[in-house]
């Protein structure tokens, strides 16, 4: 029994959202945390978000066009604006470049183009850069300029101690509302507050689900009380976090399919963002918590009783 | 191995504008082309002639077999002609079209009321055939066959389901809330007809205060009413069974194979006008809607009006129609033909343009699991899809393709515009085809 697909003959209207307004709806969320950027780091932040995007549609765009293949470039275009982001606002344009690549080749097409991945290809090409040069990395922390402006007494270097040893709040002054508006050296879209308005935009347009970002940071908060921090408040305000719950878990090709997946998911990336945090993993904790589930969310989905297939090869009639 | 059923939640979809509240007449139109295949069974054959004069309610087609059913004339006059026409859901059926001439037995005059309480069982299913009255909603076939299904137990139920949950049709709602007394007699005589122990009546929970002389009515006769979810779809036999009776049904299995039947409001009427005036079902309440109509409404047309004259009669089109359907949005038919006639299972023409359709190019499924989250029977209709494209139908009836009940909500959940339902109808179709 094969039978071709054809034409759609019913139904007759469909839910107002396309895969691409679906992922455009991500690129405007993301872009405007990226315009954030854009005032607190000025013309470094401006050049490696042109960089992301002419690298990835570019490239995106001419492979689909070799290959003849159906393809929507906001997915990648996505991915590679959220590896901004995450990057250390200093990252030179050469390394984001190389970033993209990744995600467009690895983490794109090598699984068979749209919607075939299983790893969100932002994680992937952060991993690859952090693991080829980790020394270098570190280094690209700058102070950001900060707003509103606040009688925060800080000094640059401490700072990026704190933040590569994942205490924030713990060495210098630092309040929850200097967290909140970024005012703390973090990756380029740190700032926790225009996140959190892009994460309601995603949410109101009905792209992610409430649930993620609450199940997230009850995942890590629930974690971080159980190892006894004293940081919880401040660590969960970090721009990391934001970014992981609103950009990472909720990504539409490799997020959970079932309504336990989607349960289970946020609420794992969270808790092992926690354990991360604990152990000394520092700042980019929950981007690499997030890492860890993502990889594992066909496994998490299959508990939920659904055999899962990602190619017609693997059905053995 | 077929999944559980699980709760479904799926929010009310977007139905544009509302139609206004009620329903009135429609012009009788000056030719009405009458289908004679209106449900689904035996072959109906015309019984008239061209150039014969016919009064309104004439026996116009009749059918041999325990699934015909009878059709009448929907207006007196002339037989114009007798043809072949094809119909939207892919058949083809006889058809005679008829002139208007002459005088109208029932229109503008008040019937007369039989008293019924009398009847014998056998009786009542008789009249009940001699009305052509046809399930709408539940498969089209004849009420009569289906209510002279004995069951093991013989242990008759009734739900009358007013719920109607595919968006931008509100034929039953309307049907029933014009006449709640004929409603509720209706279920008194399906009660006899059946000699069913208990009825309930399942009202959509949005529409309580519409309902609410519909509800006093029943409760007044000790038929209970119950509240289904305002979603789509909410009226699925494994849902009103449960609703109603607290009945869990097994996969794949039907209400009537449980003794309960489940009669739309539009038939339960027909019932009525069967048994009390001895009037055949040659009208039915049609939901004429969608952005392109200029004045959405519900109508009460003669069975043969054609698809353009129920739009004109509500005001006509406001822009291009981007799609004519006949039926739901999303079970409906395209209609190509602007002359198509309505039959007794039309509850909905609808003249949906661009902005209500969204359309959007398909691409490659991205994963994103709505289609899985969104189908009231459980299944995982992308993957039914990969096993179908990979010729792997042991394993799809496995993982339950019989189930499918085609509500079309997988694909129009799907962000990628994924032909879901299609191909998982195409499949079971191919499967049928090859069988017989
Ligand atoms: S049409 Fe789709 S959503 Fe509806 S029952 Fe079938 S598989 Fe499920
Ligand atoms: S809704 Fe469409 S895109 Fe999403 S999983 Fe189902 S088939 Fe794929």
């Amino acid at each position: 029994m094969t039978v071709e697909l054809y034409a759609s003959e019913f139904p007759h209207s469909y839910r107002s959202l396309s895969t691409r307004g679906f992922y455009l709806r991500f690129v405007v969320a993301v872009a405007l945390v990226l315009a954030a950027s854009v005032f607190r780091y000025g013309w470094n932040a401006v050049a490696n978000i042109v960089v992301a995007v002419v690298t990835t549609v570019v490239l995106d765009g001419g492979i689909a066009s070799l290959s003849r293949r159906a393809n929507a470039s906001s997915d990648v275009l996505f991915s590679a604006l959220v590896l901004c982001a995450l990057l250390p606002p200093a990252t030179p344009w050469s390394v984001v470049s190389i970033g993209c690549v990744v995600i467009v080749l690895v983490g794109k097409w090598t699984f068979g183009g749209v919607g075939s991945y299983w790893m969100h290809p932002a994680i992937l090409a952060y991993v690859v850069i952090v693991l080829s040069g980790k020394g270098a990395f570190e280094s690209w922390f700058v102070v950001p300029r900060t707003w509103p402006s606040t009688a925060v007494d800080w000094s640059a270097t401490e700072l990026i101690n704190v933040y590569l040893f994942g205490t924030v709040g713990a060495v210098v002054d630092v309040g929850w509302l200097d967290l909140l508006f970024g005012n703390v050296p973090g990756p380029l879209g740190g700032t926790v507050i225009v996140t959190l308005f892009a994460g309601l935009f995603l949410m109101a347009e009905d792209v992610i689900p409430a649930t993620f970002p609450a199940l997230f940071a009850i995942g890590m908060v629930a974690v971080l009380l159980l190892g006894g921090s004293q940081e919880v408040f401040t660590t969960v305000f970090s721009g990391q976090v934001a970014l992981a719950a609103f950009f990472l878990v909720p990504e539409p090709v490799s997020r959970a399919k079932t309504y336990l997946g989607l349960a289970l998911v946020p609420l794992f990336a969270g808790a092992i963002s926690g354990v991360f945090t604990l152990v000394g993993m520092g700042g980019a904790s929950p981007i690499y918590g997030t890492a860890v589930v993502n990889g594992f969310t066909p496994l998490i989905d299959s508990l939920a009783g659904r055999e899962y297939i990602r190619s017609i090869d693997e059905i053995d009639e | 191995m077929i999944p559980a059923r699980r709760k479904h939640r799926v929010r009310p979809l977007s139905e544009g504008r509302h139609p206004e509240p009620g329903y009135w007449n429609a012009a009788v139109p000056s030719i009405c082309v009458v289908p004679l295949q209106q449900h689904h069974g035996s072959r109906v054959h015309p019984v008239v002639a061209v150039g014969d004069t016919v009064r309104e309610g004439t026996v116009i087609g009749t059918g041999t077999g325990r699934f015909s059913s009878l059709v009448h004339a929907p207006i007196p006059g002339k037989v114009l002609q007798i043809g072949e026409i094809p119909m939207p859901d892919e058949r083809s059926s006889v058809a005679v079209s008829i002139e208007l001439a002459g005088e109208f037995d029932c229109l503008g005059k008040v019937p007369a009321a039989h008293p019924w309480n009398e009847l014998e069982q056998e009786e009542i299913l008789r009249l009940i055939e001699e009305g052509g009255v046809v399930a709408t909603g539940r498969g089209l076939l004849p009420l009569h066959t289906l209510l002279r299904r004995r069951h093991r137990e013989n242990r008759a139920r009734i739900v009358l389901d007013v719920a109607q949950s595919e968006p931008y049709v509100h034929s039953e709602l309307e049907a029933a809330i014009a006449s709640p007394h004929k409603t509720v007699e209706a279920i008194e005589i399906l009660r006899v007809a059946l000699g069913a122990e208990r009825a309930v009546i399942a009202v959509n929970s949005a529409r309580r205060r519409r309902t609410r002389q519909l509800r006093r009515e029943a409760a007044a006769r000790g038929i209970a009413t119950v509240r289904v979810a305002p979603a789509y779809p909410a009226d699925l036999d494994y849902q009103l069974a449960n609703a109603a009776f607290g009945e869990r049904l097994p996969a794949r299995s039907l209400a009537i194979d449980r003794g309960i039947h489940i009669i739309n409001a539009t038939t339960a009427i027909a019932v009525h006008d069967a048994v009390v005036f001895r009037t055949p079902q040659i009208d039915r309440v049609v939901t004429v809607a969608g952005d392109a109509v200029v004045r959405p409404a519900t109508v009460k047309a003669r069975v043969g009006t054609s698809v353009g004259d129920l739009i004109d009669e509500c005001g006509g089109l406001s822009s291009r129609p981007a799609r004519i359907v006949m039926g739901g949005s999303l079970t409906g038919r395209e209609v190509t033909n602007i002359n198509a006639p309505i039959t007794k299972g039309t509850a909905s023409i609808l003249a949906l343009s661009d902005s209500e359709i969204h359309r959007a190019p398909a691409l490659p499924c991205v994963g994103c699991g709505a289609c899985l989250r969104s189908c009231p029977v459980s299944l995982d209709p992308v993957f039914l899809v990969r096993l179908i494209q990979a010729g792997a139908a042991g394993q799809a009836v496995r993982a339950g393709i019989d189930s499918c009940v085609e509500c079309g909500l997988c694909s129009h959940v799907c962000p990628s515009r994924v032909p879901l339902t299609e191909a998982i109808r195409a499949a079971r179709a191919e499967r049928n085809r090859s069988a017989s």
